[in-house]
């Protein structure tokens, strides 16, 4: 049985798992319909009929991951560093007889690449699914706080 | 203050008498001045006399007993001599000023007061005048010995039961005059329309009331006529003539409704208003021009008003510098197959691009439906220069300057929002039409007597050049001068066409707010991006080139990930883009994608053909539907994707500092999944979060440091150049030529020099 526990080390597992770069077991943290969300309006609600940053199926963030690696991905040479502090979340549906979790976490990602460093302040929901007794990723929206704001390249996963 | 003491009085006619006033150190004053005397019956205004020879500083005033006046007449005659009454300090709001013209005086009744100070100026300085005296009869005109004595045969004395006044005679026989006319109300409004009439311009015709204001009691009903369109509206006694026209859907400004905001203003071509606000000084009350018509009411049967006719300043052509050599200076920087490095590095030549480049073009602001009711508003850039984009009251869209021409605040700073019917600046709440024009200042009487009125930098937001809506997109024009719309863009339209002709219903609506990516690049490096078609496959292919190998891992699924619609055919081969074939046009316009493009592969979109057909009929539907262009450049600074609904607008925002905005938007009348990939392939290619962006960002940084190197000053641009390109002409080429950029460079310095000085 999941327990409060379970879910909450989930997340900040995930979180540690892209500020170290195993990308190949974090996207086994995905159910395969999984989707990573990130709104560019602020409380945008529709992803799909207006433009967000991010609205990305697995094949896409499977793209992300091995283009990372790849030996012609320009603007990774050299490579951009994360780092993640989170807030302990809030469980904000623990449903073990279903095996469906929701989380809300704020955050502040950091972002490095040669001499520049962003700060991003965001929110982090997770909706899990139980599969097999395992936790598994069925959708992750992150909401920027400052979504409208120009950016310059946001080129890692908060 | 002054208190003045009664020295004696001299009764003139029945119910006339002359006040001399005596006081310590009056102050000096110019004919047509007059002083408010504090009486009991409240604050009473009276014209100061002076006759020729006069060389005291004793105040003399002349008051006619008014049996139905409120008391102030009253008031003054029952002072005793000896008795003492403060007063203001003499003011002049009827000055007689030197137009070069001779002069005509025209007087009613007790209104000859001022007039004998102007004849007295005029005696003395030796100008041309005339004074015409009109009244009831002989018998009630004071001081028509003592003028006929001082002026002799410049006064004329007219009286209704011998020789009544025949103004539209007087006024013709004296139209080179300048005209003052100082008497009872009805009889200026007549004196007037005559004056006018006779040809006399509105600046040579000045006017005093000489009666105080009324207090009525009882309101009655009157009429007001729009002049523009003839319309009448009648103000009922209990309805204010806001509420009477708006009940009458005419749409006016108002606010306060107490008449000391200054909003409601409104020209009065003719009829007499009643005035009862606390805006207008005595000398705009005297005239009778203008009106608060939030409280003020009419002394005439009607009032014709003049609703919004004046226009904002526009943005004037700036003159350079006298320096000849500027504009061969520009041209020196492209030589066709190459261009130099500081159009790209140098901040002084992006300056210049500000000043001149994106004031001669015609430049995106926004899309109309992004203001959809009146007051809606989007602030953005042309250029550096921060503009508003507002829908006015006539439903026209206009582009202001965003910046209160006071002390420069920007007057809206959300991105977009309503603003009602005027602008209000935060600062001191200088209030602004939406179409830019001044509408009120708080305090406006610390301005008179400023020079204000005739400064040119105070009328109001400044306008841009021209505005010009085309098919929902809209485009401004910074200088007032230049060239037209339908020149500068020409057959290049046909994108825009293409896109909207794409919606069954002819009409494109913005889909959310745009992607804002920053670049710190030159702005140019971005604009040149679009139509090279031999960057995706390089620069690209750790996106496009990874997607396709992944996709041959999965063993080529159906139907395909969306990413490999979007993203894959970037990976397409150099002779793909030759097959593409490129367009230009004259002016700096272009396009990739003559035959087919990237975009001709997508999946078709169950519904859509058919509600196509059914707007346009098969062959219109197939024909527009067949036009799939890749990258139009509308120069200088947007791109523009037919077949996906986007454009992009590149802002400069310095030499080495761009923003990026991106927008998508809906085929009115399509079914959803059109806008659902048109922001798709938004998020995927053009965000700050997009791995394509990524790459593409990397080049022109690294463009943007590597042109400090100075290896050589040129960038170059001779990819299937030939020597006798002709940019004035449309032509067709190779997908992979750099034509589009040259065609570019030499729009480029085309219109940075438009407005420069040239050296022989």
């Amino acid at each position: 049985m999941i327990t409060r526990d379970d879910v909450i080390d989930f997340v900040y597992a995930e979180a540690r798992m892209l500020d170290e770069g195993r990308y190949d077991e974090w996207l086994s943290q995905w159910l395969e319909n999984g989707i990573y969300w990130m709104p560019l309006d602020y409380k945008q609600t529709d992803p799909i009929n207006a433009t967000s940053l991010m609205y990305e199926d697995m094949f896409m963030l499977r793209l992300r991951v091995e283009r990372l690696n790849g030996a012609r991905t320009f603007s990774q040479k050299p490579k951009s560093r994360c780092h993640h502090v989170i807030q302990r979340p809030f469980v904000d549906v623990f449903e073990p007889e279903t095996g469906t979790f929701q989380t809300n976490t704020s955050m502040h990602y950091v972002e490095t690449r040669l001499d520049d460093q962003i700060l991003l302040a965001l929110t982090a929901t997770h909706e899990l699914q139980a599969v097999e007794g395992k936790l598994r990723i069925a959708r992750k929206t992150v909401e920027l706080l400052n979504s409208d704001a120009a950016f310059g390249n946001i080129q890692l996963l908060p | 203050m002054h208190t003045l003491r009664l020295s004696h009085t001299q009764p003139c006619t029945e119910r006339i008498t002359t006040f001399c006033f005596e006081g310590k150190s009056l102050p000096d004053w110019s004919a047509g001045a007059h002083v408010t005397f504090l009486t009991q019956a409240g604050p009473r205004h009276y014209s100061l006399i002076r006759w020729p020879g006069d060389q005291s500083d004793a105040y003399h005033v002349a008051v006619q007993k008014e049996e139905s006046g409120a008391g102030g007449s009253k008031a003054m005659h029952s002072l005793n001599v000896g008795d003492t009454i403060k007063t203001t300090a003499p003011k002049n709001d009827f000055v007689l000023v030197d137009q070069g013209k001779p002069i005509l005086l025209l007087a009613g009744g007790i209104g000859i007061t001022p007039m004998i100070s102007m004849a007295t100026q005029l005696l003395q300085d030796e100008r041309p005048f005339a004074l015409h005296y009109s009244g009831r009869s002989a018998s009630s005109m004071a001081y028509r010995e003592e003028l006929a004595q001082a002026f002799g045969d410049k006064l004329t004395l007219h009286h209704d039961d011998e020789t009544p006044l025949d103004l539209p005679a007087l006024m013709a026989a004296h139209a080179d005059h300048a005209l003052y006319i100082c008497g009872p109300q009805g009889m200026i409004a007549a004196a007037r329309n005559a004056a006018e009439a006779a040809g006399i311009a509105a600046e040579h015709i000045h006017v005093e009331l000489f009666t105080n204001t009324v207090v009525t009691t009882e309101d009655t009903a009157f009429e007001v006529e729009i002049a523009s369109t003839g319309q009448v509206v009648t103000v009922a006694a209990d309805q204010s003539i806001v509420q009477a026209l708006e009940a009458a859907g005419i749409d006016v400004m108002s606010d306060c409704q107490r008449g000391d905001c200054g909003i409601c203003q409104t020209k009065v071509l003719s009829g007499i208003p009643d005035h009862r606000d606390v805006v207008l000084s005595d000398a705009e009350r005297a005239a009778n021009d203008v009106m608060q018509i939030c409280v003020s009411r009419a002394r005439s049967e009607r009032l014709v008003l003049d609703i919004a006719t004046a226009k904002a300043p526009r943005r004037v052509t700036q003159p350079s510098a006298p320096q000849t050599s500027q504009a061969d200076g520009i041209r020196a920087l492209f030589q066709g197959h190459q261009v130099h490095r500081d159009v790209y590095i140098s901040q002084d030549i992006y300056r210049l691009e500000m000043k001149h480049l994106f004031a001669n073009t015609w430049v995106f602001v926004g899309h109309d439906s992004q203001t959809p009711n009146a007051g809606d508003y989007y602030t953005t850039q042309i250029g550096n220069q921060p503009v508003i984009m507002v829908r006015h009251s006539d439903d026209q869209i206009h582009v202001l300057l965003n910046r209160c021409p006071h002390k420069g605040t920007k007057i809206a700073i959300d991105r977009s929002g309503n603003t009602g019917k005027f602008f209000r600046c935060p600062y001191h709440a200088w209030s602004f039409k939406t179409d830019g024009c001044l509408l009120a200042i708080p305090l406006k009487k610390g301005y008179e007597e400023t020079g204000f009125e005739d400064n040119p930098n105070v009328k109001g937001m400044t306008a841009v050049g021209a505005v010009k809506n085309y098919r929902g997109f809209i485009f401004a024009r910074l200088n007032t001068d230049g060239i037209s719309f339908e020149e500068y863009f020409g057959d290049s339209l046909s994108t825009l066409d293409n896109m909207v002709d794409r919606a069954p219903e002819g009409r494109l609506e913005v889909a959310g707010p745009p992607l804002r990516y920053m670049h710190q690049c030159n702005w140019k490096m971005l604009v040149e991006n679009q139509t090279d078609t031999c960057h995706p496959m390089v620069a690209h292919e750790s996106s496009a080139g990874t997607a396709v190998k992944i996709y041959e891992q999965m063993g080529n699924p159906e139907p395909r990930p969306p990413a490999m619609q979007i993203i894959a055919p970037f990976m397409s081969p150099y002779e793909f883009f030759e097959g593409m074939g490129i367009r230009t046009w004259p002016n700096g316009h272009g396009h990739t994608g003559v035959n087919m493009s990237i975009h001709s592969n997508y999946d078709a979109i169950p519904g859509y053909f058919d509600a196509m057909c059914q707007a346009y009929g098969e062959d219109r539907a197939k024909a527009i539907l067949d036009d799939n262009r890749h990258n139009t450049i509308y120069f200088p600074a947007i791109m523009a994707k037919g077949p996906l609904q986007q454009i992009r607008n590149f802002i400069p925002l310095a030499a080495n500092k761009t923003l990026v905005e991106s927008w998508v938007y809906r085929l009115v009348g399509a079914p959803d999944q059109l806008v659902a990939m048109s922001s798709m392939y938004n998020r995927m290619i053009n965000a700050p979060t997009s791995i394509v962006g990524h790459d593409d960002l990397e080049m022109y940084e690294r463009a943007q440091e590597g042109l400090e190197a100075d290896s050589s000053d040129w960038v170059n641009l001779q990819r299937l150049f030939e020597e006798d390109e002709d940019y004035s002409q449309e032509a067709v080429e190779n997908g992979t030529t750099e034509r589009q950029m040259r065609n570019q460079f030499d729009a480029w310095v085309k219109f940075m020099t438009a407005d420069m000085e040239t050296a022989q």
